[in-house]
């Protein structure tokens, strides 16, 4: 029986969609069997990160209807082999009506799939609702940015009073250098802010940026992020390692203050 | 050298605080800093402690869990 995680973070723009593409890739590399669904009906983007946009037929809302098979609406990956998707639909969709069918679908995939991931849209609506509704799990995206991290604190507000009982937080697009020189939202600000560990860390990467240009994943290059949505793979396979990810230890941040000290006064001189 | 309190990740970092514990209330950011206020008034009244050496935090029990 397969286990169905949400990836949510209420405010849009901070990494969802890249972030669910990029562990459901590491999963299947992993050798599990990943199906990520798109639930972000009307605003769907998990193909185009994927590089799949042309080759859907039919969508997720198309499964809930009854208007195709699962089979015809699930798109297999070319890279990834144990990697499928079911794309949103294009047109906005209500589907506050839809959450025992999700849950009939989710059900339907967890015996077939070890992880079903579900792109949640932004904001907190019926949207929101619907894509939490059918998951087993949550992981609360957000960014060192006060915006995204006081969205995480409502999300994370409103998880806990949901059924679901497993929630972790990932932070993404971390930016070592600001941190290092005070000017952004550290890890352990964050943590203490949302009052919860963290269960991985993203750093920020431009290899994301060039490889969404191309409808390509960082997965299989060598890079930071590649490094990150690793670790949180095999964390999310293996709760009870601890995750190495963690780039900002108490002798690192004195380490590394003490080689940019000298370069920090001169910019504040 | 930049005085600490002037680093900006702190100034995010109190004001994301300020709302986290205001927000789940319903309650105004400057409802939550007038009650701390005045609940330091009484705690003067009792004890001789200078204000930055306690701090007065409201925890909600009921709806986050984590301690």
């Amino acid at each position: 029986m397969g286990e169905a995680i949400v990836f949510t973070s209420g405010k849009g723009g901070v990494g969802k969609t890249t972030t669910i593409a990029n562990i459901g890739a590491g999963l299947s590399q992993l050798d599990k069997k990943v199906v990520m669904l798109d639930a972000d009906m009307g605003l769907r983007n998990l193909d185009v990160v994927m590089g799949m946009e042309d080759r859907i037929t039919y969508n997720l809302f198309d499964v809930l209807e009854n208007h195709c098979r699962l089979n015809q609406a699930l798109i297999r990956d070319r890279k990834y082999p144990n990697l499928y998707m079911i794309p949103a639909s294009l047109k906005y969709r209500d589907v506050t009506e839809y959450e025992e069918r999700l849950l009939a679908l989710i059900r339907e995939l967890k015996k077939e799939f070890d992880y079903c991931l579900i792109d949640c849209p932004a904001g907190i609506d019926d949207g929101f609702h619907f894509a939490i509704s059918a998951a087993d799990r949550a992981m609360v995206i957000t960014t060192p940015h006060v915006s995204a991290v006081r969205d995480a604190g409502r999300v994370l507000y409103l998880l806990e009073s949901s059924h679901i009982k497993t929630i972790d937080l990932l932070i993404n697009q971390m930016n070592r250098r600001m941190i290092r020189r005070h000017n952004m939202l550290s890890q352990k600000d964050i943590e203490d802010v949302l009052d919860m560990n963290s269960f991985g860390i993203i750093p920020v990467d431009e290899h994301i940026v060039i490889g969404q240009n191309k409808g390509m994943l960082v997965m299989d290059k060598k890079t930071v992020a590649q490094k990150a949505f690793r670790e949180i793979c095999n964390h999310i396979i293996n709760p009870d390692v601890i995750s190495l990810s963690i780039p900002e230890t108490k002798t690192q941040i004195r380490k590394s203050h003490s080689i940019f000290h000298r370069k920090e006064c001169d910019y504040a001189g | 050298m930049l005085a600490k309190k002037n680093y900006s990740n702190r100034i995010a970092k109190e004001r994301l605080k300020l709302m986290m514990e205001s927000e789940p209330l319903e309650c105004a950011p400057e409802t939550m800093v007038q009650m701390k206020k005045e609940i330091s008034d009484i705690v003067s009244r009792y004890f001789e402690i200078s204000p930055d050496k306690y701090e007065i935090k409201v925890i909600l029990k009921q709806n986050r869990k984590r301690a």
